[in-house]
């Protein structure tokens, strides 16, 4: 077997890479394929609360590259016993720790025995992305709509072409269709003529993603999630599936619009 | 009421530009600019390949060159200032 491993970053922090790790990892192994996940966030790791298996931590990234555990002592099984793990990052060090060479082997041994290994990369273009890169064979770029995450994203784009990945897939996070519709927001056209790279999912902002992450259960396990919805189409698309981009509605109805217009609370668009 | 009044707005000033629309023409300049991305070295390196093609023409100072790239409303340009020496041998030239 052959695995693909697969970069997930952003360059700018805070505009969704953790959760679109955790879902895509997820999504793939619903799929019924074996998944690796790791968090490569040296110092700040959050990948294992996303997906809920913080309590289950006994070694991390550093002590396999160390040599202090197996690797597969290291490897947190999922809660609904997916074919999918976790390598949690080491808390208690720091981006130094580990080396892109270090990386590269750990992912290529995983790539024997796992059809996807998702590198959850850390924000930033220091040394935990220079590691999280090298050891990559393919890069997904996660946006937001905003300026400063787009040019953030153009930053990282660059910088994967220069180190021999090309062609990333970007997907575009936190999409509220109500603003793009009344011209606050930028929209998929608008993100991809400006990074030009392919698009290979829409994210609509969706408030069921805090809940999913305070219970540390993807939404990809939440029916009524259409961020969940969104993700499980761009494992899809990652699995080689056709299926097409779908553009986030806007929210109908005439209670949200009264609700906007009264302007009660209760949307929350940004989340990490 | 807050959101009522920015609508009742929105409706009123239909004509003006979006924020989206705005976002969307800072960013293009942004990221051409960001895109140029030249090290220093590069930078040296072009201003002397400029120097010498312009010296094959003319007689120029080869310190009073500058270089910068400016961004000029919808434009991003790359200005340089060359000094033409010598205005003399540059007329004998011409009537030569």
């Amino acid at each position: 077997m052959k695995g693909r491993t697969i970069v997930i970053t952003s360059g700018k922090g805070g505009v969704g890479k953790t959760t679109a790790t955790a879902n895509l990892g997820t999504a793939l192994a619903m799929r019924g394929h074996s998944v690796v996940v790791i968090d490569t966030d040296i110092g700040l790791r959050n990948l294992d609360v996303i997906m809920g298996l913080e309590n289950r931590i006994v070694y991390d990234l550093v002590n396999v590259i160390e040599g202090k555990c197996r690797l597969r002592q290291a490897m947190i099984q999922d809660k609904n016993r997916l074919e999918l793990y976790l390598i949690p990052a080491a808390q208690t060090r720091d981006k130094d720790s580990i080396t892109p060479e270090q990386l590269k082997a750990l992912c290529a041994e995983l790539e024997n025995d796992f059809d996807f290994i998702l590198i959850d990369c850390p924000a930033g273009i220091e040394q935990g992305f220079k590691n999280a890169v090298a050891a990559a064979g393919e890069a997904i770029i996660v946006t937001t709509p905003e300026v400063s995450a787009i040019r953030d994203a153009d930053r990282v784009i660059g910088l994967l072409e220069a180190s021999g990945l090309h062609r990333p897939k970007l997907i575009i996070n936190r999409i509220a269709a109500d603003m793009v519709k009344r011209g606050d927001m930028m929209g998929q056209e608008d993100v991809e003529s400006l990074l030009a790279v392919e698009v290979i999912g829409l994210v609509p902002a969706d408030e069921r993603t805090v809940a999913a992450a305070n219970r540390g259960i993807p939404a990809v396990h939440d029916g009524r999630s259409t961020a969940g919805a969104a993700f499980t189409r761009i494992a899809a698309r990652i699995d080689g599936e056709e299926v097409p981009l779908k553009e986030p509605d806007a929210r109908p109805g005439m209670f949200n619009r009264l609700r906007d217009m009264v302007g009660i609370k209760g949307r929350a668009y940004s989340h990490a | 009421m807050r959101e009522l009044l920015r609508w009742l707005l929105g409706l009123a000033d239909k004509g003006s530009e979006s924020s989206s629309d705005v976002a969307r023409r800072r960013m293009r300049l942004v990221l051409i600019q960001d895109r140029i991305d030249l090290s220093p070295d590069k930078m040296d390196q072009m201003k002397q390949e400029i120097w010498e093609v312009v010296s094959r023409y003319m007689v120029v100072d080869d310190e009073f060159l500058e270089f910068e790239v400016r961004r000029l409303d919808e434009l991003v340009m790359l200005v340089s200032h060359i000094e033409v020496k010598d205005l003399n041998a540059l007329v004998g030239a011409r009537s030569a």
